[in-house]
C-alpha cells in the first residue's frame, strides 16, 4: 500500500496516513471512499465551466471586443491554466476536500485564508446567480419560440424560479446526479462539437457562404482585455475539482489531468465559439443580440434545427453550471466551517437526505437577492473577481510550500517552469482585476473586507498555519 | 477454518443487528462494516465530520454482543457514494467468505439456495454446516442459462454433508425473474443462500439489485461471492 502524507481534515497538523488510489483514510480508522474517477472530475470541470462561456458570453465579448474577442478568452484559458497548473501541484501534495482555501490558509494563516475563503463562498453564489439569470434568458428564448408571449420581462422571474427549484433538488439529495450531470455533459459536448465542426468548415468556406469580412479588433485592443476580465467567469469551474480531491480516485493522477484538461478542452471550445460567431454574424450585431446571441448564429448557420439544438444546450448548460455552483458553494461554507472560522451549524447535514440543508437553504435566498438585481455583467465580474483573488493567492501558495517545504510535501505532480509561471500566473491573476468595471471592483473589494472582518472578529482564536511550524 | 462473514450495517439508517443473527454466526467470524451511503453532492468527509463518532459507538455496542456470544470480530467504518464499490473493495481487502445482508431472522429455518455454477454449492453447503443447519429443509434454485442440473446440484449439497431427504424443492428460474421468483418463495424459507449469478442489463443501468433482493425476503440474505455474486454485470463476469 503506498504511503502518502496526510492532512488530517479538522486539525492542521499533519499526520502519517494511509491513504490509497480508492480510499481516503481518516484518524480513528474511518474511511472516504474515492468513488469519483477521470470522467467524473472532469465532468465536474467542463460542467460548471461551459454554461457561460458558450452560451452567454460570446455576444457580449463580441460586442465589446469584435473578432478579436477570441483573444480575450484565450488570455483567460492561458490565466486559468497558470492556476491549473500549482493548483494541480497543492492538490496532489494534500489530496483532502477543500481546495483553493485549504491551500491559502495552510500556507497564510487565518486571516488571508478566512478572507478567501469566505469571500469564494460569495463567489460562487455570484456565480450561480449569473448563470440563473442566463438561464432565464434562454427560457425567455423557449416562450418566445414556442410563441407564448407576456407582457413583462420575465428573466429574472424565470432564473428565481430555477434557483428555487435547484436549491430544492438538492436538498432532497436525488440520487444518480453524477449520471444526470454526466448525460447532460456529454450531450452537451455532443451538441456544442457539431455546431462548431459546421461552423468552422462555413468559416473557412467550404459550403460557399461569404464570411463577414471584418477587422479583427473592430473596437481596438483595449477592450480585449477589459472582455477578458469580464469572461473570466467562464473559466471558474476547473478549481472545482480540488475542492472534492477526497473523493477522486487515484488523485495522484486525476487531479491534475481532470483540472488541466478541463481548461485545455473548454478554452479551445470557447475560441472556435467566438471564430464561428464572428464569422457567421457582424459583431455589432452579436453585441445587439445579447446573452443569447450563439441562438441566432446556430439559426443562421443551421437554420430552425440549429437554433432548436442551442437553445436546448443553452438550457441545459446554464442549469448544471449555476447547480455546480451552488453545490459548490455548500463545499466552500463547509471548508470554512470545519476550521470554525464561521458556525459550524451552518453546514450539517441532515440524515433524511444526507445533504447540507442548511448551507443549500442559505445559499438558495442570497442568490435568489442576487438573481433579481439582474445585472449579468456585475454577478459575472464580482464572482469572477473573488475566485481570481484565490487563483492568484493558490500562485503564491505553490511558491510557499516549495520555499518552507514541510516534510509531508511531496507532490506527485510538479509545476513546471516554477517558479516563473507560477509568478506569472499570480500576476496575471490579479492584474485581470484591474480590466473589470469599476462597480464590480468596489463590490468585490467590499465584500473581501467584510469577509476578512468577519475572520478577525468570529475566529480570532483560529490558528490554520501551525502546519507549518 | 471458520468462515468470515461480512456483515454491512446502515446504523444511521436505523438499521439494528436483528436477535438471532449472533446466534446464526456463532461459528463464524465477523466483520461489521458500518457503511453510510451519500448522495454525490454531499463531500464523504462533511458527512463523517459530523457522524463518525455515532457510528463508532453503534458499531461498538453490536461488536461487544457478538464478543459476549464468542465471535471474533472487526468493525470499519466507511462513507460512500457507491455502496457496492465499497462493499467489493473491503470484502477483497478483508479476504471473506461471504457477505450477509441483514434481515430479520425467521422463526423457521428453512434455506433457499440460489445457484447458477455448482461451484457456489458446495460454498453453500460448507457454510451451512458451519452454522449448525445441516438439518434444516432446503430448496434449490437453479437459474438459467445454467452449466449444470439440479441433480448434480443435489449430489454436490450431498457430499457436504445434507441429507438428501432435506432437499425439498427443486426450482428453475431465469436470471431475469429472479427477483420476482425470490419474492414468491421468501414467506417459505427464512434464509437465502445466493451464488454468482451475474448481473442483467436491465439491472446494470437500474442498478441495487441487492437492495432489490433484500427488500424481496424477511430473512437475511447470504451471498456467497460477496457483491459480486449479483453485482457484477454478467457479460463482464463471463469474459
Amino acid at each position: 500500500m503506498p504511503t502518502r502524507p496526510q492532512i488530517d481534515e479538522g486539525n492542521p497538523e499533519p499526520l502519517p496516513g494511509k491513504d490509497t488510489d480508492e480510499v481516503c483514510i481518516q484518524e480513528e480508522g474511518v474511511e472516504l471512499e474515492r468513488t469519483i474517477g477521470l470522467m467524473g472530475g472532469l465532468t465536474i470541470g467542463i460542467g460548471t465551466m461551459i454554461g457561460a462561456g458558450i452560451f452567454v458570453f460570446p455576444g457580449l465579448a463580441a460586442g465589446n471586443a469584435g473578432p478579436a474577442s477570441i483573444l480575450s478568452f484565450i488570455i483567460g484559458g492561458v490565466i486559468a491554466l497558470l492556476v491549473a497548473l500549482p493548483a494541480s501541484e497543492l492538490a496532489t501534495a494534500m489530496p483532502r476536500s477543500g481546495g483553493g482555501y485549504f491551500f491559502v490558509s495552510r500556507s497564510m494563516g487565518t486571516k488571508t485564508g478566512g478572507m478567501v475563503g469566505i469571500s469564494l463562498w460569495f463567489g460562487l453564489l455570484f456565480a450561480a446567480a449569473f448563470y440563473l439569470v442566463g438561464f432565464g434568458y434562454y427560457a425567455f428564448e423557449v416562450m418566445y419560440e414556442i410563441g407564448l408571449t407576456i407582457d413583462f420581462d420575465p428573466v429574472v422571474l424565470l432564473a428565481v424560479i430555477a434557483g428555487v427549484l435547484l436549491v430544492a433538488i438538492s436538498i432532497s439529495g436525488t440520487e444518480n446526479t453524477e449520471k444526470l450531470q454526466n448525460a447532460i455533459v456529454t450531450l452537451l459536448i455532443f451538441i456544442i462539437f457539431a455546431f462548431l465542426l459546421y461552423g468552422s468548415l462555413d468559416a473557412f468556406g467550404v459550403f460557399g457562404r461569404e464570411t463577414i469580412p471584418e477587422d479583427f479588433a473592430v473596437y481596438g485592443y483595449r477592450p480585449v482585455f477589459s472582455t477578458a476580465a469580464l469572461v473570466f467567469t467562464s473559466y471558474l469551474g476547473f478549481a472545482q475539482v480540488a475542492t472534492i480531491a477526497g473523493d477522486i480516485e487515484r488523485p495522484s493522477r486525476n487531479l491534475p489531468l481532470a483540472m488541466i484538461g478541463s481548461v485545455l478542452i473548454v478554452t479551445i471550445l470557447y475560441a472556435l465559439t467566438i471564430f464561428v460567431a464572428t464569422s457567421t454574424v457582424d459583431s455589432a450585431t452579436l453585441g445587439v443580440l445579447g446573452e443569447t446571441a450563439i441562438i441566432e448564429v446556430s439559426r443562421e448557420l443551421l437554420g430552425m434545427v440549429g437554433a432548436i439544438a442551442i437553445l436546448i444546450a443553452g438550457i441545459l448548460s446554464t442549469i448544471s453550471s449555476a447547480n455546480a455552483s451552488i453545490l459548490a458553494s455548500s463545499r466552500a461554507l463547509y471548508s470554512v466551517s470545519r476550521d470554525a472560522l464561521v458556525p459550524k451549524r451552518l453546514s450539517i447535514i441532515n440524515l433524511k437526505y444526507g445533504t447540507p440543508h442548511i448551507s443549500l437553504i442559505f445559499a438558495g435566498v442570497i442568490v435568489v437577492v442576487l438573481v433579481v438585481t439582474g445585472q449579468v455583467e456585475l454577478l459575472a465580474e464580482v464572482a469572477s473577481f473573488l475566485h481570481l483573488v484565490m487563483y492568484g493567492l493558490i500562485c503564491l501558495a505553490v511558491i510557499f510550500f516549495r520555499k518552507i517545504s514541510p516534510e509531508w510535501y511531496e507532490p506527485d505532480f510538479r509545476t513546471p517552469g516554477y517558479p516563473v509561471l507560477p509568478v506569472i500566473g499570480g500576476i496575471s491573476s490579479f492584474a485581470l482585476i484591474l480590466f473589470m468595471q469599476p462597480v464590480s471592483r468596489w463590490v468585490g473589494l467590499i465584500i473581501l473586507v467584510v469577509a476578512a472582518l468577519w475572520t478577525v472578529i468570529y475566529a480570532s482564536d483560529v490558528k490554520l498555519k501551525s502546519v507549518l511550524e | 477454518m471458520k468462515k468470515k462473514i461480512l456483515i454491512p450495517i446502515e446504523v444511521l439508517k436505523e438499521e439494528s443487528m436483528p436477535e438471532g443473527i449472533i446466534d446464526l454466526l456463532k461459528d463464524t467470524e465477523v466483520t461489521l462494516l458500518g457503511i453510510h451511503d451519500i448522495p454525490e453532492q454531499t463531500a464523504a468527509s462533511q458527512a463523517s465530520m459530523q457522524y463518525k463518532e455515532r457510528i463508532e459507538s453503534i458499531l461498538r455496542n453490536i461488536k461487544s454482543r457478538f464478543v459476549e456470544s464468542g465471535v471474533k470480530t472487526e468493525t470499519r467504518q466507511v462513507f460512500t457514494h457507491n455502496k457496492e464499490k465499497t462493499i467489493e473493495r473491503i470484502e477483497e481487502e478483508e479476504d471473506i467468505d461471504a457477505t450477509l445482508l441483514l434481515n430479520p431472522m425467521q422463526t423457521h429455518k428453512k434455506i433457499l439456495i440460489i445457484y447458477r455454477y455448482k461451484e457456489n454449492l458446495k460454498k453453500a453447503g460448507e457454510l451451512i454446516n458451519q452454522m449448525g443447519l445441516n438439518k434444516s429443509i432446503v430448496g434449490l434454485m437453479l437459474v438459467e442459462p445454467e452449466d449444470t442440473t439440479l441433480d448434480q446440484g443435489v449430489s454436490i449439497l450431498m457430499n457436504t454433508g445434507i441429507k438428501q431427504e432435506s432437499i425439498k424443492e427443486r426450482i428453475k428460474t431465469r436470471r431475469e425473474d429472479i427477483v420476482k421468483e425470490i419474492e414468491n418463495q421468501s414467506s417459505e424459507y427464512g434464509l437465502i443462500f445466493i451464488g454468482k449469478v451475474g448481473k442483467s442489463i436491465k439491472e446494470t443501468i437500474l442498478g441495487n439489485i441487492s437492495e432489490k433482493i433484500k427488500k424481496a425476503t424477511y430473512g437475511p440474505v447470504i451471498l456467497l461471492e460477496g457483491m459480486k455474486s449479483i453485482d457484477k454485470p454478467e457479460e463482464l463476469e463471463e469474459s
